[in-house]
């Protein structure tokens, strides 16, 4: 993340007048509205920077303490570490256990993230372009499950997870994580392949091409940029999940080495109270933001994709 | 047309999803509401049926309508902040707040920067402002100090520690996390109203407030209320922010419990009460169902064509 105060990159007003006649309330000197107008074009920056102020001074200030000791961070929270300690992110890695419940997520959310795709794209896909007797029933089946609170289903969970010999595996979070996705990936997906064209796959059909074969080589490619954004949309829920980890995944051992990420750093956090080294603090903060990384690249990448699939949006 | 292999596809492509989403979802929901009408407690196979009781039980629950009523100041505070900040940030990057047509510079920095807070784990947001609001070394206390101001003395125990501003506390992050994502919602819903309008407005020697209120409001007023029922369920659905803010608020109620917390804590802590916790899973649902359902009504409004 750029440590950059982001405002200095607020731009100067506009030189050019302001002209546009329609502006002008009639009867008023133009000089003067010209002076009144510049001035009201600051007006959005007024509230704008203290927000983006608002936003940015945390995070910074969480890159910051992340080198500090917690002498340093009691005694001057606003000031610069006194050395750059970048031994505290390996200690954060080795000692905190960071490594292990960076490893589990990312073994969790691939095949989550994996899952959830899989299942989505197929069943979408026929919903949206083959609907049989029988599709509308499915259809509300999946919207129930997105109406519903997670947390009426929480309690059987643990007892269906627990008798399938599942309770605290990744496998079991997998297939938990990818059941509770399907429901949105599902519907915006059918919303997604309905609104693609006919005419390539009537194309391929006539060229003799079969059903798994169309859908392979036609409307998967196709459907690209629909498959991005739910994936990018899975990925960020998954890797932020809290409840059914710490529900179906507690503890196993000293090293709470099946954690993931999300119940290590709440963990991590509780015991913070005790201040186990005069970094600890700078620990915690180190480990919070190695677990951001794959949230902040995702989140870069993301940017492009919005951009793009507003612009695909406006020329259809 | 192509019949053949048409049903093999339709089952190929359809059944492994509805098998995963059956067993996992489906069948805990049906089993959550049928668990409300029993007392058990995970131990015993078998389930003994006890009519409403549970339900009967949390009527006079002071603990359950303590965190309803926790709820309900989220669901009218986080809203009215989030949805407030997000529609006046989103008109005055789009038009300068309406009159004047051109771009606010910088809006595609403040869009991304905003939205940022929206990707960052909920749990580390939570230990984030956990820090912010600590009273040695906090962000919040160094802020304060700056000014002369001692956070102890003016929040005693500091914010997370005192019952009567931990919510509001916790409410402040909650705020400061959804703003920019109902920002860019907007900003694409008032991207599509065309600048006639406005400069018509104009035209009328309308200013920034009334045009905001009698162009733009309206039209994007759809958008505003599936953002309101989105956050509205989300209230109701937060728990990882309360939880570890009120240090795992699972173990003991330290004035932040809202309905979520309440539930955990009587199933996986409070001897496991599974029966007692379903009844309150499913009253969560109902209330879930009703918000919604309620909120479309209340808010609807004549739509219109552009």
């Amino acid at each position: 993340m750029s440590t950059q105060p982001l405002m200095t990159d607020r731009p100067a007003p506009d030189p050019r007048p302001a002209t546009p006649a329609h502006r002008v309330p009639k009867g008023s000197r133009p000089s003067r509205s010209s002076r009144s107008s510049r001035v009201a074009a600051l007006i959005p920056q007024l509230f704008l920077v203290p927000w983006a102020l608002v936003v940015a001074v945390p995070l910074v200030w969480m890159l910051m303490s992340s080198l500090k000791t917690n002498v340093e961070i009691y005694n001057s929270p606003f000031g610069p570490p006194s050395e750059l300690r970048v031994g505290v992110y390996v200690d954060a890695w080795t000692e905190s256990n960071i490594s292990a419940f960076f490893l589990n997520t990312v073994v969790v959310v691939a095949g989550g993230v994996g899952l959830t795709m899989l299942l989505a794209v197929m069943t979408a896909y026929v919903m949206a372009k083959y609907p049989f007797r029988g599709s509308r029933a499915l259809y509300y089946l999946y919207l129930a499950g997105m109406t519903f609170p997670v947390f009426l289903a929480i309690v059987p969970l643990v007892k269906i997870v627990q008798s399938l010999g599942l309770f605290a595996t990744p496998v079991g979070l997998i297939l938990v994580y990818a059941a509770f996705s399907l429901p949105f990936s599902v519907f915006f997906l059918t919303a997604f392949f309905r609104s693609l064209p006919e005419e390539l796959s009537e194309a391929a059909f006539i060229d003799g091409a079969g059903h798994f074969g169309v859908f392979f080589r036609i409307m998967l490619p196709l459907a690209r940029p629909g498959l991005i954004s739910i994936a990018v949309f899975n990925f960020l829920g998954q890797w932020n999940q809290y409840l059914i980890p710490v529900v179906l995944n507690p503890q196993q051992d000293e090293e709470r080495s099946n954690y993931v990420l999300s119940q290590g750093l709440a963990a991590l956090a509780l015991g913070e109270n005790y201040e186990t080294s005069p970094t600890s603090m700078a620990q915690l903060f180190a480990g919070l933001l190695i677990s951001m990384v794959p949230v902040l690249i995702v989140y870069i990448l993301f940017q492009r994709q919005v951009q793009q699939g507003l612009t695909a949006g406006a020329l259809k | 047309m192509h019949k053949r292999g048409l049903w093999r596809l339709i089952v190929t492509f359809t059944v492994p999803g509805l098998v995963l989403y059956t067993v996992f979802v489906l069948s805990s929901f049906a089993q959550g509401v049928q668990i409300s009408f029993t007392d058990w407690t995970g131990f015993t196979p078998d389930l003994t049926y006890i009519g409403l009781d549970n339900y009967l039980r949390l009527l006079g629950d002071g603990s359950w309508w303590r965190s309803v009523w926790h709820n309900v100041a989220l669901l009218v505070v986080i809203p009215v902040f989030t949805l407030g900040l997000a529609l006046l940030f989103a008109s005055l990057i789009t038009r300068g707040g309406a009159g004047n047509l051109r771009a606010t510079p910088g809006g595609d920095l403040y869009r991304i920067l905003f939205f940022f807070p929206q990707v960052v784990p909920v749990v580390i947001i939570g230990i984030l402002f956990s820090y912010v609001y600590a009273s040695r070394g906090g962000l919040l206390q160094g802020l304060l100090s700056m000014v002369g101001l001692d956070l102890l003395t003016v929040v005693p125990n500091g914010p997370l520690g005192n019952p009567r501003f931990i919510l509001l506390a916790i409410a402040v992050a909650a705020v400061w996390s959804s703003v920019g994502f109902y920002m860019v919602l907007f900003l694409s819903a008032m991207g599509r109203v065309p600048d006639e309008l406005f400069e018509a407005a104009a035209l009328d020697g309308a200013g920034r407030l009334r045009s905001f209120l009698h162009v733009t409001l309206p039209l994007i007023w759809s958008h505003v209320q599936t953002a309101f029922i989105y956050l509205a369920i989300g209230t109701i659905d937060s728990f990882a922010l309360v939880a570890v803010m009120s240090q795992t608020g699972t173990a003991a109620d330290f004035g932040a419990d809202v309905m979520s917390t309440y539930l955990y804590r009587t199933a996986f802590s409070l001897n496991s009460q599974f029966g007692y916790a379903a009844a309150m899973g499913t009253v969560m649902m109902l209330g879930s169902v009703a918000l919604a359902l309620v909120t479309f009504r209340l808010t609807k409004r004549e739509e219109y064509e552009y």
